[in-house]
């Protein structure tokens, strides 16, 4: 009788406990295996423009000094204007990034000028200007771009300063011509997009004492003392662009005097793999083992109560400032009930250069897609001159026809309204 | 096939105490024994010591059964018990010898008759502890014992085939007059029951030739130096009357000046002698008169060998190679199965796989079984410490031993390569239990215990001592 | 099916910190990835073989009669112990030559978030692994066929 009970005891042991152990084995056991995840990750890539890296060549800088009329002004004497531009010029020479850096002047043709820039620069007179030649009657910005852009390619960065107003001439329809300015623009811009596949343009607002003379729409010169806005605007291959920029930066020369950026390139990349991680500890979460860098699994709230968690993300190569990646309403969430709390600069010479942070307020599985919007400043149209009337000192910041022209240059890129995107998988 | 064996007096309560613990130890025997002490001295130390033991082994017996299966040999012998192990004798309580005779009844010539028979001191003696080694007594008082209705229900048991043993010591008072008598009752009386299957049966007979002395007692009618005059007479007597009736006369004794001599009592409680060998060879005499011949006719004589001459103190090695083949293997193995009882405490013993196995808990061991088992084994061991010390000394095992196995005096356990590895005496008994277990797990918990015990013990014995 | 012993580990790593756990599952630093050892396997591994290998020497080779039960808990606790000591020497020798990368190291004001408390924490979670480990497969494979002690522990 006790050995009957003993073997009943036996079965009933073995039994419970091999099937605890298969049971605690199946439910943490198993998963999905890692590769089907990986490949369905890897499935929704397609990417529509790859991604840009700095330029490891050094590229051809072509430097384009408008001396038309109207920059007489801008170098009378000692002044900003004259500073900036040499300063920017020696800093090019200085951080060693160009494999020739070639001056001209520009107006409705192209001057070539000797390589020295101490030469350059104090001949940087309203009297050389007026020597040097050329058409200075007119402003056509679309086709000092085209002329300049004629014999450009991807190794070469054309940069060309000017006050970029519009003249439309005497007795011309002002309205038809910057209208008509900014299709060309686009449309020669276009033509070399086209081409060339990673242009990218930037430009820079600067401010200068000016002394000269002011014209109008109507071509009207009115004499005119004080500060005036004048641009540097950069054309080339996006990669080339970005060593210019990156070089500067490291060698702690950036371009002095500059009050507002524009920056334009088509984007629509899919940020790489290799750029952006989910930052391990930034939150109360595991790391997908299949997919360390892009999935995160087990998302909680933290100690302190909050579901966040953040991506370090490396936008170097994109060729923007801090001031627009660090502004959070330019990030687009696929998920809204996420959130994107901050946007810091980590170091633009680190593996990664900025830090996003995402916060919830509830648990759930997503798949979060990040979009960097393209943006159009608005400073084009606070400093866009309407009336094309006298320079006063109501209006002396402000350059005719601005507007035109950065929306002309920015329609050339518009086929992405994102520059970047980049997915995070949250508890899936 | 039944053995009615009668134990006559004193010795014949000793030589049944030896002949039970040996029956306990699993001496084999053919047949069942029913013992039968004939003795007036009814608080006789002896013989209530071995009714005590009987009734232990009997109570034992009961909760064991023995199948073709069986391998266990302890207590494998059924004792059957009958009145007690008693025979009374009517009349002899409380009355003396002359009252029993009527004496004051007789008529002057038969008085003087008896005045010549008998001392006056045998008159006036009270049987309450038997005839104090009178055997002219004894013969008158005994003679009636076939008449009692208890001796007829035991006449009535018997059977064909069954046989008649009676174990008595010459010199004795008791037992020199009664064996006569029982024999010729059993050969002669018509008119006992089954007195036709009876008077013709197969019966034996052990004398006890004197193998103690008493020490002297002025108060005390026994003096070991009349044992040698009553034994000549008894002698005589037996040479001319006992010879045709019996089939097997077994003769055993010793030489006496060189023994010790034994406390003098009368009778009653304190006659409680100490175990001598010559008791447990008489014991063995009962064991080969139940496994020999049937009738043949003719009277077989038989005595009894040791191998080595002179020797004080019998080990196992002095026996004949015969004698051991009995004895010494199940006396062992009852040896290793004490020593474990005494040793080994319940609360350990609960503990191990063998006991679990088998249900045997707490409980079991409490039980009146397991007590029963404890009495016989102390038993075993006063008997066996007894004639240790009696002259001659029987002491085959040793009581100081270092280790469980070293116990048979004169044989060495052996050692193999792998004894360091091996566990120690009574871890390796319990070892040796573990391994055992499982061939009759379908017993009751009594059956199941002995069984492995016996056969944990053989194994002991045959691993460690080789025989 | 091979993250299955990290998974179980992992069970209990509020007990010894997340960022030890990462670099048990073999995080690296630098590229981010899984791609360091996965010393949860390996000591897993170890505990397992240890808790398989021991307990048959105590129902098959040692057979004890006596203290069976005493016995059997020290087994179990000195198998526990020397996986605990396994663990503990193993990352201690990482962490002093400095294996385990800073981004699991160091909290982000720089303070050092993985000590030797947590080492030892994982030690005991380790040993306690092991000693389930011990006593699940002695009671459901081993104990069975004993001689003397099919009945240890219970």
């Amino acid at each position: 009788m006790g050995s009957k009970r003993l073997r009943t005891k036996t079965k009933l042991s073995i039994t419970v406990a091999v099937l605890l152990l298969l049971l605690s084995v199946f439910t943490i056991g198993c998963d999905e295996s890692p590769r089907t995840r990986a490949n369905k990750r890897h499935a929704k890539k397609d990417t529509a423009t790859a991604w840009i890296l700095p330029a490891e060549f050094n590229p051809i800088i072509n430097v384009y000094i408008e001396n038309s009329g109207s920059m007489d002004g801008y170098v009378k004497g000692q002044t900003d204007f004259e500073h900036i531009v040499y300063n920017y010029l020696v800093d090019l020479k200085q951080i060693e990034v160009a494999r020739a850096l070639n001056l001209f002047y520009i107006n409705s043709e192209i001057l070539p000028q000797k390589d020295d820039i101490n030469d350059f620069i104090e001949k940087l007179e309203p009297t050389s200007f007026q020597a040097k030649g050329g058409n200075r009657g007119t402003s056509d910005m679309a086709l000092m771009m085209k002329d300049i852009l004629k014999d450009a390619n991807d190794s070469i960065v054309s940069i060309l300063i000017s006050d970029c107003i519009f003249s439309p001439g005497k007795g011309k329809d002002a309205n038809d011509f910057l209208n008509n300015q900014e299709i060309g623009i686009k449309s020669y811009l276009g033509d070399y997009l086209n081409k060339h596949k990673h242009f990218a343009v930037m430009g820079y607002r600067c401010m200068s004492q000016f002394d000269g003379y002011c014209y109008d729409k109507n071509d009207r010169g009115t004499p005119y003392k004080g500060s005036r806005p004048f641009y540097i605007w950069l054309f080339g291959n996006q990669g080339a662009l970005n060593r210019i920029r990156i070089e500067m930066q490291r060698k702690n020369r950036p371009i002095r005097g500059v009050e507002n950026v524009f920056t334009a390139f088509e984007g629509g990349t899919e940020t790489p793999d290799s750029c952006y991680a989910v930052k391990i500890k930034s939150g109360n979460f595991d790391l997908d083992k299949s997919d360390p860098k892009h999935s995160i699994k087990n998302l909680k709230a933290d100690k302190g109560g909050r579901i966040r968690f953040s991506v370090e993300v490396n936008y170097a190569p994109l060729i923007l400032g801090n001031d627009y990646l660090c502004n959070k309403k330019l990030y687009e969430l696929s998920d809204p009930k996420f959130e994107l709390i901050s946007v810091e600069n980590i170091d633009e010479f680190k593996k990664y250069s900025h830090l996003l942070t995402f916060e919830t307020k509830q648990v759930h599985p997503s798949t979060l897609e990040i979009k960097l919007l393209k943006d159009i400043p608005k400073w084009p149209i606070q400093y866009n001159d309407e009336d094309g009337g006298a320079i006063t000192d109501a209006n002396a910041n402000k350059t005719y026809g601005i507007k035109y022209m950065t929306n002309g240059i920015a329609s050339t890129f518009s086929k992405n309204d994102y520059y970047t995107r980049m997915t995070i998988n949250i508890n899936k | 096939m039944k053995t009615f064996v009668f134990g006559i007096g004193g010795t014949g309560a000793r030589v049944l105490r030896s002949l039970t613990l040996l029956l306990a130890s699993g001496v084999e025997c053919k047949s069942d024994i029913v013992p039968i002490i004939i003795d007036p001295d009814m608080n006789n130390g002896d013989l209530t010591r071995t009714v005590s033991l009987m009734q232990r082994y009997v109570a034992i017996k009961e909760k064991l059964h023995f199948s073709s299966n069986t391998k266990n040999g302890f207590f494998g012998t059924e004792v059957v018990e009958k009145f007690n192990f008693r025979l009374p004798i009517k009349n002899s309580q409380d009355i003396t010898f002359k009252q029993f005779l009527d004496y004051d009844n007789m008529d002057y010539a038969s008085k003087a008759l008896m005045q010549m028979l008998y001392s006056t001191k045998n008159l006036s003696s009270d049987m309450v502890v038997g005839f104090k080694g009178n055997p002219n007594i004894g013969s008158i008082v005994l003679n009636q014992f076939s008449d009692t209705d208890e001796f007829s229900n035991i006449a009535n048991e018997f059977s064909q085939g069954d046989r008649i043993f009676i174990i008595s010591s010459i010199f004795g008072g008791t037992g020199a007059s009664g064996f006569p008598l029982l024999l010729k009752t059993l050969r002669t009386n018509g008119s006992i029951p089954n007195h036709g299957l009876i008077n013709s049966a197969t019966i034996g007979a052990v004398t006890v030739l004197p193998y103690f002395k008493v020490e002297q007692e002025e108060e005390s009618s026994i003096e070991s130096d009349t044992f040698m005059s009553k034994t000549r007479a008894a002698l005589s007597y037996y040479e001319k009357n006992i010879g045709n009736k019996i089939d097997t006369l077994y003769y055993i004794g010793d030489n006496t000046s060189s023994n010790k001599a034994y406390e003098n009592h009368e009778g009653g409680d304190e006659q409680q002698n100490k175990a001598h060998l010559i008791e447990m060879l008489s014991a063995l005499a009962v064991v080969d008169f139940a496994n020999g011949p049937e009738r043949t006719g003719s009277t077989v004589y038989k005595e009894f060998g040791l191998a080595s001459d002179n020797v004080a103190n019998v080990i196992f090695s002095d026996f004949a190679p015969e004698t051991n083949r009995i004895i010494r293997r199940p006396m062992t193995q009852f040896m290793f199965f004490t020593h474990y009882m005494s040793h080994i405490d319940v609360a350990k013993c609960i503990k191990q796989q063998w006991s679990r196995n088998y249900g045997l808990d707490k409980n079991f061991f409490g039980s009146d079984f397991i007590t029963d088992i404890r009495y016989v084994q102390e038993e075993y061991v006063n008997w066996l410490k007894e004639m240790g010390t009696n002259r001659v000394g029987f002491a085959p095992f040793a009581w100081d031993n270092k280790s469980l196995f070293d116990i048979v005096n004169g044989v060495t356990p052996s050692r193999s390569v792998f004894s360091i590895f091996q566990k120690k005496d009574y871890e390796q008994f319990d070892v040796t239990l573990d391994k055992k277990h499982a061939s009759n797990a379908s017993g009751t918990k009594e059956q199941n215990f002995m069984e492995l015990f016996f056969q944990s013990t053989g194994d002991l014995v045959q691993n460690k001592l080789n025989f | 099916m091979e993250d299955l012993l990290g998974k179980i580990y992992s069970l209990f790593d509020s007990l010894y910190g997340k960022p030890l756990s990462e670099y048990l599952w073999g995080y690296n630093c630098d590229s981010q990835d899984y791609s360091g050892d996965l010393i949860y396997n390996q000591l897993g591994t170890i505990a397992i073989i240890t808790a398989f290998i021991v307990p048959p020497v105590y129902y098959y080779l040692w057979n004890p009669v006596r203290r069976q039960q005493l016995k059997y808990w020290l087994l179990l606790g000195g198998t526990a112990l020397v996986n605990l000591l396994i663990a503990y020497f193993m990352i201690s020798s990482d962490f002093d030559n400095g294996l385990i990368g800073d981004c699991l190291m160091y909290a982000e004001g720089g303070e050092p978030i993985i000590g030797e408390t947590n080492i030892v924490m994982f030690g005991i979670v380790n040993a306690l692994f092991t000693a389930v480990l011990f006593f699940v497969f002695s009671v459901a494979l081993f104990k069975w066929g004993s001689k003397t002690v099919k009945y240890y522990p219970f």
